[in-house]
């Protein structure tokens, strides 16, 4: 399954990301910006972790992990209740002033977009291409299994620590 | 059935593509063009938006006179009528906004000159590019000027200001500079730090135009050969001592195809840095990044170098007492001056715009304009077509006036661009000039209009000059 990486040496923070994200999602913004002080500000993206926190912690089974490996939300489901903004150990969900209420922006790796054989806007828009959609091709595990950062084809490493 | 038509963006001077995808003549996406030669389907903050521009709420839909809705006829007639005692009097103004196409800025020439007697046409750039396009242009860099494809070449990129900042797209093809090889140089020239210089391998950090003298005059010592202006500068700027100048002076002279990109609003650093790069060899190319994609084209046809500080200038003493603007937002664009007072002393004010803005709610007549990708017209050196009918019936800036002009019983001539550049050369007397000039304080840098999210997902540019101003705009 192919993943979103950020080679965080190539990203100028200009955050077309975050515009191209809320323009196809019809301005709900679900890949945030996070301002990293004396550094500048970087994209945060969903993991689509193995074992989400988030699904975890919905009450209404609005989060679910599906075959495809992505972790969606259900906007019938949810109501805005944002246990999962909560949860998730990255900070990446979002339930900002921006959304109507009970709602809860989630990336969905642009599932309409990939359908049509597109890549996701956030990694077309990127003017550095510091935005990565690939498989990974090797992941490192420690003793425990434990997933500690993965390689994508021709990248450097992209560490993902819990 | 969805088509598809293929534009540019004109909010800066890189020109990324995009597609534009209509369903029953309405814009419905936009899509990331991967087979566009400058930025492979990149697109920054401000590319990502054009669709929205198309379809935006603010939209100007209606041409008004008063409170009325008029026909496009009728509304020309007012102004047709009321310009006519102005005529040859030397006291009508006529701005035109910064994404005018060349064809429209020529066709306003012949309307101030035939129609209303005089020369007072000035283009609203905020940033003060043309001043820079100017400087540049006298120094006849044209065969030196670069494409975004030789700065991904170069193994030797020194950026002047924040490129970054400007046109983000250009700073992907210089990181895959940087990073193609272990020893390629990025060297940054900047007064502060910036989003440019975080990635800098050398940050000359100081005074823009004293930085550059200073290189150039490190690049006078190490080159043998040159122009003869090479030994004035040997002459009267003293050898610098910090080695970091000579670090990047010797890089940028011994790189082939080395690029430098310029990002200022100061002319006088545009002239050094322009001579910087005629000093340091025959294969050292330039790239000019502007805020506006057209600055090099309105440059190059605006005969007069009218600005628009002098027209509100004029406008506050009554020598100018009608103005019409057209795609300009004045009110907004000079924030540091009540323009609100100036203009409510002129008799007529009539302004065009594709959108509702401050200056449309002072004007009467007020006219609904096209975008670019709604009309035709020539940017940054190509023909752009139209992609989709504009809303309302709205016109480009170039046919009002033509209209204007058969309204007021002339004829338009056939459009022919003259080309009014600088005298092509540098001589030594210009590099005695800047060495006065370098002293002086530098212009103030204008406030840039920066594209930016407002909390109902709608742009604004009003938020950067708040924040200049340090008052937080929430």
């Amino acid at each position: 399954m192919k993943k979103l990486f950020v080679q965080l040496d190539l990203c100028i923070g200009c955050q077309a990301h975050s515009l191209a994200c809320q323009r196809v999602n019809h301005g709900s913004v679900t890949l945030r910006s996070s301002e990293v002080e004396n550094v500048g500000t970087l994209p945060v993206v969903c993991r689509h972790c193995e074992e989400p926190a988030c699904v975890a912690a919905c009450p209404n089974e609005a989060m679910t992990r599906d075959d495809d490996g992505i972790v969606r939300r259900n906007a019938v489901r949810c109501t805005g209740c944002r246990s999962c903004v909560l949860a998730c150990p990255f900070g990446v969900l979002s339930g900002g002033m921006k959304l109507p209420l009970f709602s809860v922006a989630k990336c969905n790796m642009c599932a309409q977009r990939t359908a049509e054989g597109k890549e996701p806007a956030c990694v077309l828009t990127c003017p550095t291409g510091a935005i990565i959609y690939a498989e990974p091709e090797e992941e490192y595990a420690d003793e425990s299994g434990m997933v500690l950062g993965s390689h994508a084809a021709g990248y450097k490493t992209y560490i993902r620590r819990p | 059935m969805k088509e598809q038509h293929k534009s540019k963006c004109i909010l800066c001077s890189v020109g990324c593509g995009f597609i534009i995808e209509t369903e029953q003549d309405e814009a419905v996406n936009l899509e990331y063009d991967t087979n566009d030669d400058v930025c492979g389907g990149s697109l920054c903050s401000k590319g990502n938006f054009a669709l929205e521009l198309i379809n935006h709420p603010m939209r100007l839909i209606e041409t008004r006179v008063g409170v009325k809705a008029v026909p496009w006829k009728d509304a020309l007639e007012v102004i047709a009528e009321k310009l006519a005692p102005f005529a040859g009097t030397q006291s009508v103004g006529l701005i035109l906004g910064g994404d005018a196409s060349v064809e429209d800025v020529i066709t306003a020439q012949v309307f101030a000159k035939k129609c209303l007697g005089n020369e007072r046409v000035a283009v609203h750039f905020p940033t003060g590019d043309d001043t820079v396009y100017r400087a540049l242009a006298s120094m006849n860099l044209g065969d030196r000027t670069a494409t975004p494809a030789d700065i991904e070449k170069a193994a030797c990129v020194v950026a002047v200001g924040d490129p970054f900042e400007v046109g983000p797209v250009i700073a992907g093809r210089m990181l895959a500079a940087k990073y193609a090889g272990r020893r390629n140089m990025l060297a940054v020239v900047s007064d502060r730090t910036n989003r440019t210089s975080r990635f800098a391998r050398m940050h000359l950090c100081g005074n823009v135009r004293r930085t550059l003298a200073a290189l150039l005059r490190a690049t006078a010592g190490q080159s043998s050969e040159g122009p003869d202006w090479l030994s004035v500068v040997r002459e009267i700027y003293p050898q610098p001592d910090n080695p970091s100048i000579s670090t990047v002076a010797k890089s940028f002279i011994a790189t082939e195809g080395a690029v430098l990109v310029l990002e200022t609003q100061d002319p006088i650093a545009a002239r050094l840095a322009g001579a910087l790069t005629i000093a340091a060899g025959k294969d050292k190319m330039i790239y000019p990044v502007y805020s506006y994609s057209n600055v090099g084209g309105i440059s190059d046809v605006c005969a007069v170098e009218d600005t628009v500080d002098a027209m509100l200038d004029a406008a506050d003493s009554g020598a100018i007492k009608a103005l019409i603007v057209l795609g300009a937002d004045i009110v907004k664009g000079a924030p540091d001056r009540n323009v609100r007072a100036i203009l409510s002393k002129l008799d007529f004010l009539a302004a065009g715009s594709p959108f509702v803005n401050e200056t449309t709610a002072f004007a009467d007549p007020v006219l609904p304009t096209a975008i670019w990708m709604e009309s035709e017209g020539t940017y940054g050196g190509s023909l752009l077509n139209p992609v989709i009918e504009p809303p309302g019936g709205a016109l480009s800036y170039g046919e009002i006036l033509r209209r204007l002009i058969a309204k007021m019983g002339y004829e338009m001539p056939p459009v022919t661009p003259e080309l009014v550049l600088g005298r092509g050369e540098f001589t030594a007397e210009d590099i005695r000039q800047m060495v006065r000039l370098i002293d002086e304080e530098p212009p103030q840098p204008a406030v840039r209009s920066t594209v930016l999210q407002s909390a109902d997902g709608s742009l604004t540019d009003h938020m950067s000059w708040m924040e200049l101003q340090g008052r937080k705009p929430w």
